[in-house]
C-alpha cells in the first residue's frame, strides 16, 4: 500500500502548506530571534484592539500624570525634574477658597484656596503606587501561600484556608480601618493594611487552580523524574495556574486606589502633605451640609434659617 | 449526606474560624505599638509614669498577651465588651444601641439589590447579546466602579440640594419616625447599588447557564409560553445561586455601610466605629471588628446551609 515499509503516511497535512505558525513550535537553539516573533504577535493583536487602545492610552496618561506632576528625589537625588502642574498644589490663597472651575482653575480650588487640578495631578502619584504596590505584595504572598496549600493539600490545606476564611470574615475596609487606626496614618501603613486584607483572594484563587493543574501527567512525570516539590510546584504548575490571579490582580489594582480614597474620606488615609483628593471629597460633604448657599438655592430653610437665598 | 449532618458539619468547620476571627481581632489591636495607658495620658498629660505604671498593673496589661486574651474572651462570651473611656457607655451597650439603624440599613440595600438585579438580570439574560443587555451590563460596570462615596454625595447634591426632595441633614430623630424612614432612602440605595451591581452580573450568568440546558428545551417542546418556561422552570433553578450568593454579599454591605453611615450621618454602627477609631477606644473597637466578624461567619454558615437546602447535590461536595 505505501511506497516505504515502516512508514505511516499522513493524507490530508502538508506542512509546507501551514503559512502562520506558532514561533516555539520548531524550536532550536539557534531560533533565538524567533522567539521576538511571538512578542510582536502580540504588539500586533493589541493594535487592532481599540478598546485595549483606549485603556492603555489612559492609564499610561495617568502615569505620565503620577510622574511628571512634580519633580522626583529619591535619597536626595532629583530623578525627574520636571514639573507639569500648574500650580503648586500644596500652596494656599493661590485664589480665592471654594471658586468654581473655571480655565485658570479647571477643578475650582478647596477651603484654603488651594488650587485643585494641580492637587489631582499631584495625588495620582500616590493613589497610582499605593495600588501597584499592595496589589504586587497580596499576589506574590498570595500566589506563594496558596500554592503550597493546594499543592500538599490535606492537613495543611485544612489548617492553610482555615487562616483565608478568617481574613475573608471581615470586611474589607474595617480591617483596613483597625490597622491603619492602630499603626497610624501614611503610605506605608496604607500599604501594610490594605496587603494584610488583599493577600487571602489571591491565595484562594491560586489554591483551586493549582488543585486542576497537579493532575496533570507532566506534573507526574516531573516528580517520576526526581523533581523536588519547589521545583515541581514553582516551576510547573504555579506558571500554568497563574493566568486568573493575574487578571484578577490587574483588576484589584483599582479597587485599591478607591478604597485608600475611602479612607481618606473617613479620616484615615494620607497625613497632610500626601492627601489630595480624598479630603477634597470630604471637604465637599461638609460644605454640602453646613453651606448649601454654594449650590443652587432651593431648599427648605428649616436647617439654616441664616441662610437667606 | 443528610442535611442534618451537613449542617452539623459546617456548625463545627465554624467555631473554629470563629475563635481565629476573635484572636485576630485581638492580637490586631493588643499587639501593635501603643496600649490603652498610652492613649490615657495622651488624653490626660498630667499621669506620671508611676502612675501609668500601677495604671497597667491594675487593667492587668503586665500579664502576658495570652491570659490577657483569654481574660478578654472569657468577658466576651458572658456579654461584657469592656468600659469606653470618652464615651460613657460601655462598648456593649453602645453597639448594641446602634443596631437597629445598620440592620435597618442593610435590609433595605439588601432587598434594593434583590428588586433591582432580578428583574434586570432576566431581562438581560433572555436578550443576551442584544442592545438591552449591553446597557445593563455597562450600568452594572458602571455601579461595580463608582466608588459608594461619591455616589452618596451626588444623591445628596441632586436629590436633597436641587431637588429638595430629601433634607440636607439627618433627620437626628428615632429610627421608627417617618422623617428617618424617608432618610433611610438615599444611604440605602447607595449601599446596595453595589451588590445589585454584582447580584445582575450572577443573575445574568446563571440564567444564561440555565436557559441552554436540556429541560428547557423539552418545555418549548411541549408548547409551553415562553413566559411559564423562564418565570416558571428557568429562574427556579437560577435563583439558586443569587440566593447563596446575596447572603455572601454581607461583608460587602457592613463595608459599604460603614463609609455611607459617614456621608449620611446615619447614625449606625458604622458610624459608631469612625468615633471609636477617631478617639481610639480600644475596647469599642474590639467589640466592633469582633461583631462584625462573627456576623459575617454565621450570613456565610446560612449561605452554605440555604445552597444546600436548595440544591441538594452540594450537600456531598464537602
Amino acid at each position: 500500500m505505501s511506497t516505504k515499509r515502516g512508514q505511516i503516511q499522513i493524507d490530508g497535512f502538508h506542512s509546507e502548506h501551514v503559512e502562520d505558525r506558532d514561533a516555539l513550535a520548531e524550536w532550536t537553539d539557534e531560533k533565538q530571534e524567533e522567539v521576538s516573533s511571538r512578542w510582536r504577535k502580540i504588539v500586533r493583536q493589541l493594535l487592532h484592539d481599540r478598546i485595549a487602545l483606549i485603556g492603555g492610552a489612559f492609564v499610561l496618561f495617568m502615569l505620565f500624570w503620577a510622574l511628571f506632576s512634580r519633580p522626583l528625589t529619591l535619597y536626595g537625588v532629583t530623578v525627574q525634574p520636571f514639573e507639569v502642574v500648574p500650580y503648586d498644589p500644596m500652596q494656599t490663597r493661590i485664589a480665592d477658597p471654594w471658586m468654581s472651575p473655571s480655565l485658570d482653575h479647571p477643578f475650582g480650588t478647596d477651603s484654603l484656596g488651594r488650587d485643585l487640578f494641580s492637587r489631582v495631578m499631584f495625588g495620582t502619584r500616590f493613589s497610582v503606587t499605593i495600588g501597584i504596590i499592595v496589589t504586587a505584595i497580596a499576589t506574590v504572598f498570595g500566589v506563594i501561600y496558596g500554592a503550597i496549600s493546594g499543592y500538599f493539600g490535606g492537613r495543611v490545606d485544612d489548617v492553610l484556608m482555615r487562616i483565608v476564611d478568617m481574613v475573608f470574615a471581615f470586611p474589607g475596609l474595617v480591617l483596613v480601618l483597625v490597622i491603619v487606626a492602630m499603626l497610624g496614618r501614611g503610605y506605608w501603613q496604607l500599604v501594610v493594611g490594605f496587603t494584610a486584607v488583599g493577600w487571602a483572594g489571591y491565595a484562594r484563587l491560586i489554591r483551586g487552580e493549582v488543585l486542576k493543574v497537579k493532575q496533570n501527567e507532566y506534573v507526574m512525570a516531573a516528580k517520576a523524574l526526581g523533581a523536588r516539590d519547589r521545583k515541581v510546584l514553582f516551576r510547573h504548575i504555579v506558571p500554568n495556574s497563574i493566568a486568573p490571579v493575574i487578571v484578577q490582580a490587574t483588576l484589584s489594582i483599582g479597587g485599591v486606589v478607591i478604597g485608600v480614597a475611602a479612607l481618606g474620606f473617613l479620616g484615615a488615609g494620607l497625613i497632610l502633605p500626601f492627601h489630595v483628593s480624598d479630603v477634597a471629597v470630604e471637604r465637599v460633604l461638609r460644605l454640602l451640609r453646613t453651606a448649601p448657599a454654594f449650590f443652587p438655592c432651593r431648599r427648605t430653610p428649616s436647617y439654616r434659617p441664616s441662610n437667606a437665598c | 449526606m443528610s442535611l442534618r449532618r451537613f449542617i452539623a458539619q459546617r456548625l463545627l468547620v465554624s467555631v473554629p474560624v470563629m475563635f481565629g476571627v476573635s484572636i485576630i481581632t485581638f492580637a490586631l489591636v493588643h499587639l501593635t505599638p501603643g496600649d490603652v495607658v498610652d492613649i490615657i495620658i495622651g488624653i490626660n498629660p498630667r499621669v506620671g509614669p508611676g502612675e501609668a505604671e500601677q495604671l497597667r498593673r491594675d487593667l492587668g496589661l503586665h500579664r502576658p498577651i495570652y491570659i490577657q486574651y483569654i481574660d478578654w474572651l472569657t468577658d466576651v462570651l458572658q456579654g461584657d465588651f469592656g468600659e469606653t473611656y470618652s464615651m460613657g457607655p460601655s462598648a456593649g451597650s453602645l453597639v448594641k444601641s446602634r443596631l437597629p439603624e445598620t440592620v435597618a440599613l442593610g435590609i433595605f440595600a439588601w432587598v434594593f439589590a434583590m428588586v433591582i438585579a432580578i428583574p434586570t438580570g432576566i431581562y438581560a439574560a433572555v436578550r443576551k447579546g442584544k442592545l438591552g443587555d449591553d446597557v445593563s451590563r455597562f450600568v452594572a460596570l458602571a455601579g461595580v466602579s463608582i466608588p459608594n462615596f461619591w455616589l452618596g454625595l451626588m444623591l445628596i447634591a441632586i436629590f436633597a440640594v436641587t431637588f429638595d426632595l430629601w433634607p440636607v441633614l439627618d433627620p437626628q430623630s428615632s429610627l421608627l419616625s417617618r422623617e428617618m424612614l424617608w432618610w433611610l432612602v438615599l444611604p440605602g440605595i447607595t449601599v446596595g447599588t453595589a451588590a445589585s451591581a454584582q447580584l445582575m452580573r450572577i443573575m445574568r450568568t446563571s440564567m444564561g447557564e440555565e436557559l441552554n440546558k436540556e429541560y428547557v428545551t423539552a418545555a418549548r417542546a411541549k408548547g409551553l409560553p415562553e413566559r411559564t418556561v423562564i418565570l416558571k422552570h428557568v429562574l427556579r433553578n437560577s435563583l439558586i445561586s443569587v440566593v447563596t450568593v446575596a447572603a455572601f454579599l454581607t461583608a460587602s454591605i457592613v463595608a459599604g455601610s460603614v463609609v455611607v453611615e459617614v456621608v449620611f450621618g446615619w447614625p449606625g454602627i458604622g458610624q459608631l466605629f469612625i468615633s471609636a477609631i477617631n478617639q481610639r477606644e480600644i475596647n469599642l473597637i474590639l467589640a466592633i471588628t469582633l461583631f462584625t466578624g462573627i456576623a459575617i461567619v454565621i450570613a456565610n454558615l446560612l449561605a452554605d446551609i440555604i445552597y444546600a437546602l436548595l440544591d441538594p447535590r452540594i450537600r456531598n461536595e464537602y
